[in-house]
């Protein structure tokens, strides 16, 4: 892809976002029932890691942090590290003419694999 | 145990023994290059640490020079990222990360179908969003939404093994790698399957590269 290609594709990202965070403080999924369901909760009533994502990212558009983390804490835990990544990715796509993601490292990455199958199990455990 | 391969001053790795033998024996890796494991003192030529296992000949080691760089690199984030942001945004990265896949595999097959999947599903998930709006506002039930979300279903199945499909043809015809991809993965992780063979295959191409540097 072109530089330029590159630069336009990540400003329509930008926007995409933006228009989701948009839609997302308008019309939360506390109020709103147009969001689709989470196939693995429907089908296997059981909580995937990301169940909850989208009620904590709209209670934190609305300042929420608390209730954010009651929605889905691994989802607010992780928003700073994906924020930053976005960032310096989208750095490199307008500043740089020949892209390369961002390295993370593996073990980094592992450790998070790791902590999000425990919260899974964790939030699955039968309460009492 | 691990082993560090140095060829030109720059240093490769870590490998495992299976991974050199494969990487021998698709030539990515020279017999004559030196390679180090965390126990040994000094480094070795890869003959000698491969020693008398048979190293199977295959023919991508008469694969053309060229093809290293004769197509675009697949995407290269690593597959936990995507996994990762596919659960902080709810699904909708990994949906967008198919489109990506999609979108790179009709740069080097154009004849691959995939694209046309994922953005009637795409499109599929935008319409059940407006349809289920509209019923919400109105209190009532849409049958046909239930229809339309067992159509994204097969929609992003049917595109996930157009890719598949895809990826077996251009890897195996027009840059020979080997590629062998599991139906029963595919099936379940799709866009996350394919991108840590994307990972794999660029870490190849990349090896290659260095191989086939003009000196």
């Amino acid at each position: 892809m072109s530089h330029t290609g590159r630069r336009w594709t990540a400003n329509m990202v930008v926007l995409t976002m933006a228009t989701a965070g948009y839609v997302l403080h308008h019309f939360p999924p506390t109020t709103s029932s147009f969001y689709p369901r989470c196939p693995v909760f429907t089908w296997l009533h059981l909580y995937c890691p990301g169940c909850g994502g989208t009620r904590a990212l709209a209670a934190l558009l609305h300042g929420r942090l608390i209730e954010a983390m009651h929605w889905n804490a691994m989802v607010v835990l992780l928003l700073p590290f994906a924020t930053f990544y976005f960032v310096a990715s989208y750095w490199r796509a307008i500043r740089r003419a020949d892209f390369q993601w961002p390295n993370v490292s593996s073990t980094s990455l592992a450790v998070i694999l790791v902590c999000v199958g425990i919260f899974t199990v964790l939030r699955n455990l039968p309460t009492s | 145990m691990n082993y560090f391969v140095t060829r030109d001053d720059q240093r490769y790795g870590p490998y495992t023994l299976a991974d050199l033998q494969r990487y021998v024996s698709s030539g990515e890796i020279l017999l004559t290059d030196l390679a180090q494991s965390e126990g040994m003192s000094e480094p070795l030529p890869v003959s000698q640490i491969i020693g008398t296992i048979s190293v199977p000949q295959s023919p991508v080691s008469v694969r053309p020079v060229a093809v290293a760089t004769a197509y675009p690199d697949p995407p290269n984030l690593h597959w936990a990222l995507v996994l990762l942001f596919g659960i902080i945004s709810c699904g909708l990265f990994t949906a967008a990360w198919d489109i990506v896949q999609a979108v790179w595999m009709r740069q080097v097959a154009p004849q691959s179908r995939a694209l046309y999947y994922y953005l009637i599903y795409a499109a599929d998930i935008v319409l059940i969003a407006i349809l289920s709006y509209i019923a919400a506002q109105h209190h009532v039930k849409n049958p046909v939404i239930s229809l339309l979300q067992l159509a994204a279903y097969v929609l992003v199945l049917i595109g996930r093994f157009s890719l598949r499909s895809s990826l077996e043809k251009h890897f195996n015809e027009a840059e020979p790698m080997g590629l062998l991809l599991s139906g029963v993965m595919t099936f379940f992780f799709g866009a996350i399957y394919f991108q840590y063979h994307f990972n794999d295959i660029n870490r190849r191409k990349s090896l290659d590269r260095v191989e086939f540097q003009p000196a």
